[in-house]
């Protein structure tokens, strides 16, 4: 299809447009996928979307990705065990505001938030402390401890994990203790 | 030296239909900066954006179809947080339009690196 359309690049008009589906990543969702215009200058090469068609098509299909990434992430933290009351209550936020959320009235910073709590669950242990430096850096060392400890768990498992080195000896901790790994050294 | 005023860019980026993105530029904006599409691009550097702008090069537009009028493209390293970037410019004067010709990630190293890269290959840490 060629139309009168001007190159922004060199100013021709031989330009063609084709359409590109393609897929944008959004967090804890399947892809957008988008069916975008393509516009090909045939005396330059560049290529763009001249007329700023594909803005609005992209919008629609990253909203309705990221509204369906709110439904699963407030369903993966219930999961969890987290209830919406739970988190309202932690992060002092209005009642019925996740049953909002997730009915598809979510916000730009609501979807921040449930992205933080989402990959970092103790946020919310955090938040329900009052924000407090201490407890906050204790629970930083809890979830440090915890994944160290599944590392460690999949290295016995599976073998080397830890940055492409072998651990020569792992002592497995018990409920409470600390775990120690020692590393080969080159 | 620049061919264009970055200022002069970074303004232009705020003014609807003044600078145009390359369909490579959207792309890579998107896969390394998250930005989808070419309105979020330009506004992420009218707001502000490129931190730490550092001039790279001004070289001949090599796609130019019209020899006789001379076209630069500006190329300058960025900052986004840690992320570090690059981003490629040109100023059509047939069209008065902007051209965004690249905008992705940097694959040269980063200049914050380069200390403990040399502190590395004097200890014969690396080559």
């Amino acid at each position: 299809m060629t139309s009168a359309m001007t190159c922004p690049a060199c100013g021709s008009t031989e330009v063609s447009s084709s359409a590109s589906i393609q897929e944008i990543a959004v967090p804890f969702s399947e892809p957008a996928v988008v069916d975008e215009v393509v516009d090909v200058c045939r005396v330059c090469g560049t290529e763009g979307d001249f007329l700023d068609r594909n803005q609005a098509r992209v919008e629609v299909a990253v909203d309705a990705a990221t509204r369906e990434s709110v439904r699963r992430m407030i369903d993966g933290l219930g999961n969890q065990g987290i209830t919406m009351a739970y988190f309202e209550r932690a992060m002092r936020l209005p009642q019925r505001t996740l049953a909002r959320w997730k009915g598809g009235e979510c916000s730009s910073p609501g979807v921040a938030l449930l992205r933080l709590v989402s990959t970092y669950p103790w946020l919310l242990e955090v938040a329900d402390d009052s924000f407090d430096a201490i407890a906050a850096q204790q629970k930083v060392v809890e979830a440090a401890s915890r994944v160290l400890r599944g590392m460690v768990r999949r290295q016995e498992a599976y073998g080397p994990v830890l940055a492409g080195q072998p651990v020569s000896t792992v002592s497995q901790p018990s409920a409470g203790q600390p775990i120690s790994a020692t590393f080969v050294q080159r | 030296m620049s061919a264009y005023l970055l200022a002069d860019f970074i303004a232009a980026c705020s003014k609807p239909g003044e600078v145009v993105p390359t369909r490579g530029a959207i792309l890579t904006a998107r896969t390394d900066f998250g930005l989808a599409t070419g309105t979020e691009l330009l506004g992420f550097v009218s707001s502000g954006g490129l931190e730490q702008p550092t001039l790279i090069s001004t070289k001949p537009w090599k796609n130019n179809p019209n020899p006789s009028t001379r076209i630069d493209v500006d190329a300058y390293a960025f900052f986004s947080g840690t992320r570090f970037g690059y981003i490629a410019f040109l100023r059509q004067p047939a069209t008065t339009k902007w051209l965004v010709k690249s905008f992705k990630r940097n694959t040269e190293p980063d200049p914050r690196n380069l200390s403990m890269l040399e502190a590395f290959r004097k200890k014969g840490l690396i080559q």
